[in-house]
């Protein structure tokens, strides 16, 4: 992605800032979460939430 | 002449966060559950976006309760929405789709629908999989809530188990910026500073 941004310019240095920040951005799951991804959990079937 | 919005950021962030779902995916040992046979595999498990093939399988669904065909006009009319298709090989098991509120505060989870019938090869698997990668999604954008829109009856005991409890106002929702978040990123912290020392 970063290859197809002009470098040189002011704008395509900013969006290369912007396209490091993203992909270095740290993020981190919710232990709960975790242990339902190894657990599984009791779901109902089809539709869990929203509106029709 | 102004030039015309790509949202590219907006798509990156989609992108980074099912690519860190699956991250996340891959670094869990295998599931040894009660509710797992022995076909369940989490490496099988793919995340992609609403796209045509994930409309074109939803449409193989026998009585599914939205019609997921909207999303694709939700997509053009929002800018920083999170869609979502959970995938087992080439069985489309879930589809999710959440989108934040303008300060990005607040992320709602608009509709989460799992395949109909139960026989799937994700099944109980398709909650806490959709709320992963919205996780990712809020910390991507700096959303401080998720919250879930009309939450079944039967499932909101599932979403109690996954951190979420209903607020004074009645939503059912979880916050993000929690104690559990702050130590953890306090850990990574401490651990970096072992890691410079030894």
């Amino acid at each position: 992605m970063k290859g197809l941004i002009d470098n040189k310019s002011a704008k395509g240095k900013k969006a290369i800032r912007a396209l490091d920040r993203v992909n270095t951005r740290q993020t981190v799951v919710d232990p709960r979460i975790v242990r339902a991804l190894l657990e599984g959990v009791d779901e109902p079937q089809g539709v869990l939430a929203g509106r029709k | 002449m102004p030039r015309p919005h790509t949202f590219l950021r907006y798509q990156l962030n989609r992108s980074k966060t099912r690519n860190l779902a699956s991250a996340t995916l891959a670094r869990l040992p295998t599931p040894q559950g009660q509710h797992v046979d022995s076909t369940f595999n989490l490496q099988r498990v793919r995340f992609e976006a609403i796209d045509g093939a994930a409309l074109n399988a939803y449409r193989t669904w026998e009585s599914s309760h939205f019609s997921w065909d909207d999303v694709v006009q939700w997509k053009a009319k929002e800018l920083m929405y999170f869609d979502l298709s959970i995938w087992s090989d080439r069985e489309l098991c879930g589809l999710c789709f959440a989108n934040p509120n303008h300060s990005r505060k607040r992320i709602r989870v608009v509709r989460l629908e799992a395949r109909p019938g139960g026989t799937h090869s994700l099944r109980g698997y398709i909650a806490p999989l959709a709320l992963m990668a919205v996780e990712h999604y809020a910390q991507i954008v700096g959303s401080k809530t998720i919250e879930i829109q009309e939450p079944v009856q039967g499932a909101v005991s599932t979403y109690e188990k996954l951190g979420f409890m209903f607020d004074a106002s009645g939503r059912l929702a979880k916050d993000l910026a929690c104690t559990w978040h702050q130590e953890i990123a306090q850990l990574m912290i401490n651990w970096r500073h072992y890691e410079r020392s030894h």
